[in-house]
């Protein structure tokens, strides 16, 4: 995989279940080298299978994953995803280290380098003192970071998360976020980031892309909120951009509404 | 969760004497019904002469060999049911078949065959050692989360490779409940087996003091069987503990 891309460009993406439901139409997005792009949309918008489709898990029914002009197939570690569901996302029988290291022993023949560079990101994550740990030894929040860490150890283009703090209390959801963002902040890591929570999603994104409810999702609005690195939620321009979100789905949960009539 | 006392279980086994020795006293016909010191006279005579051991030993025997080559056999096997549709319609069948068939109802079969022999007992306990860990594995692959398969396929581990490093490991505890079943059941179809036709083991043990009149060999044999089957499941326990602690209980999430 070349390693000086420039920019993800989904275009044109279609899935259609075999049944003949449409998941999502014709979504364009296009997701520059080191940004963090946030994708909202309510429940059933297809944010899911819009996250199966990038990683690879799916195939889409029509248009292109690309990046820069190499086309993605399949699942791949340049794409890693982080799932939401903190139960099973980790392997069980292997400690905080063995599961950070997964990865790299598909691809990495050196054990000492496999050892180290698992280490680093678990001392991004502030884990480096837990690697002799197993998971169901771990709160949701820390399993939450070795699935992070597991996925930094690739050192993939984009990280894909998949509304990853949506299984967390708020308190630490609220904890990771600034953590999260501390994190892209140091390594500027490219991130496509599932949420359906906007106020996470505009701490967090430096790209907002906001869905339509499904059947059929389709892109309503994409646009940079301009806030400063600092994120303040009782800041006037936060604010400002919250309602912008809100009344984009608001409006066109009505319209989606009106849509699906005519169309079935 | 019940709390032990600081005696454990032994105000019920000292409760269970006493029991039986006033059921005995009652009854009064020790050819029937011995008493609990004439069990225990026994036991350490038998234990003296080396008779106990030698019986435990044979009966042992048959669980072990057959079992260590037939587990392992059935684990490969159900795996790859479970990761195959083509392996799985094959075998399928014989799987039903051999889980609906008590293995008890063989043993006559075994024995036309192979006559009054080691082999007919080994391929007995072969048998349900492999079906039983078979079914098991193979239902252990199906539960599988799938997210964990796709956990691996993320971060680029595919296809065989994520067979044995994801499938293969998240099933290892339903393999081990298969093998806590088989050896349960196998004692089972050994005993009977060993009642059918054996010249040693605790099931033949049982059959003489029948034979005999003698039934402080029964009691003998059915407690030695107790102990048995209680040095099977903790000694699976503990090697499980000892030699495979990330699949302890404690592990599990």
């Amino acid at each position: 995989m070349d390693d000086d891309w420039k920019r993800l460009r989904v275009s044109g993406l279609c899935k259609q279940f075999a049944r003949g439901s449409v998941i999502l139409s014709n979504i364009d997005l296009t997701v520059d080298r080191g940004a963090f792009m946030c994708i909202l949309g309510p429940s059933g918008s297809g944010k899911s299978t819009l996250v199966d489709l990038i990683a690879g898990f799916e195939q889409p029914t029509g248009g292109t994953i690309a990046f820069d002009d190499s086309p993605v197939r399949g699942p791949g570690p340049d794409r890693v995803v982080i799932f939401q569901d903190i139960g099973n996302a980790l392997f069980p029988w292997l400690t905080v280290q063995e599961n950070a290291e997964f990865g790299l022993r598909n691809f990495v023949r050196n054990r000492r380098e496999r050892r180290t560079r698992a280490l680093e990101a678990l001392e991004l994550v502030g884990l480096d003192k837990d690697t002799h740990k197993f998971p169901s030894e771990l709160s949701g929040g820390m399993k939450q970071r070795v699935q992070i860490a597991r996925g930094l150890v690739m050192d993939p283009h984009v990280l894909i998360m998949d509304e990853p703090f949506a299984a967390l209390d708020a308190i630490t959801r609220r904890r990771m976020q600034y953590e999260l963002k501390d994190l892209w902040q140091r390594t500027h890591k490219t991130v496509i980031f599932v949420t359906h929570d906007i106020s996470e999603a505009l701490i967090l994104a430096t790209d907002v892309t906001v869905l339509s409810s499904g059947p059929g999702a389709r892109i309503l609005d994409t646009f940079r909120p301009g806030l400063p690195d600092e994120r303040d939620p009782a800041d006037p321009a936060f604010i400002a951009a919250y309602r912008r979100v809100e009344a984009l789905i608001g409006h066109v949960q009505d319209a989606g509404d009106a849509g699906r009539g005519e169309a079935r | 969760m019940i709390r032990p006392g600081r005696f454990g279980p032994l105000y019920g086994i000292l409760l269970f004497f006493i029991l039986w020795q006033v059921a005995a006293a009652f009854v009064g016909t020790p050819l029937l019904f011995p008493e609990p010191m004439d069990v225990m006279r026994g036991l350490a005579y038998m234990t003296e002469t080396g008779e106990l051991f030698e019986h435990l030993g044979a009966t042992l025997q048959r669980l072990l060999v057959p079992l260590a080559v037939g587990m392992p056999l059935g684990a490969v096997l159900g795996c790859a049911m479970g990761a195959s549709r083509d392996v799985n319609a094959w075998f399928d069948p014989y799987m039903r078949m051999a889980n609906s068939t008590p293995a008890i109802a063989l043993i006559p079969f075994a024995l036309l065959w192979f006559g009054v022999t080691e082999l007919a007992r080994y391929s007995l306990v072969f048998y349900v050692g492999v079906y039983v860990v078979a079914l098991n594995a193979r239902g252990g692959v199906a539960q599988v989360p799938r997210l964990r398969i796709k956990a691996a396929n993320t971060l680029g581990v595919l296809g065989a490779s994520a067979f044995f490093r994801v499938v293969v490991p998240s099933s290892f505890p339903a393999i081990l409940a298969g093998v806590r079943t088989a050896t349960g059941l196998c004692i089972m179809v050994v005993v009977a087996a060993e009642m059918l036709g054996a010249a040693s083991g605790l099931g033949y043990l049982i059959i003489r003091g029948r034979q005999n009149y003698d039934p402080t060999l029964i009691f003998i044999g059915i407690f030695g069987l107790g102990i048995l089957s209680i040095l099977f499941d903790r000694g699976i326990a503990f090697a499980i503990e000892r030699f495979m602690p990330r699949w302890s209980v404690r592990r599990r999430v």
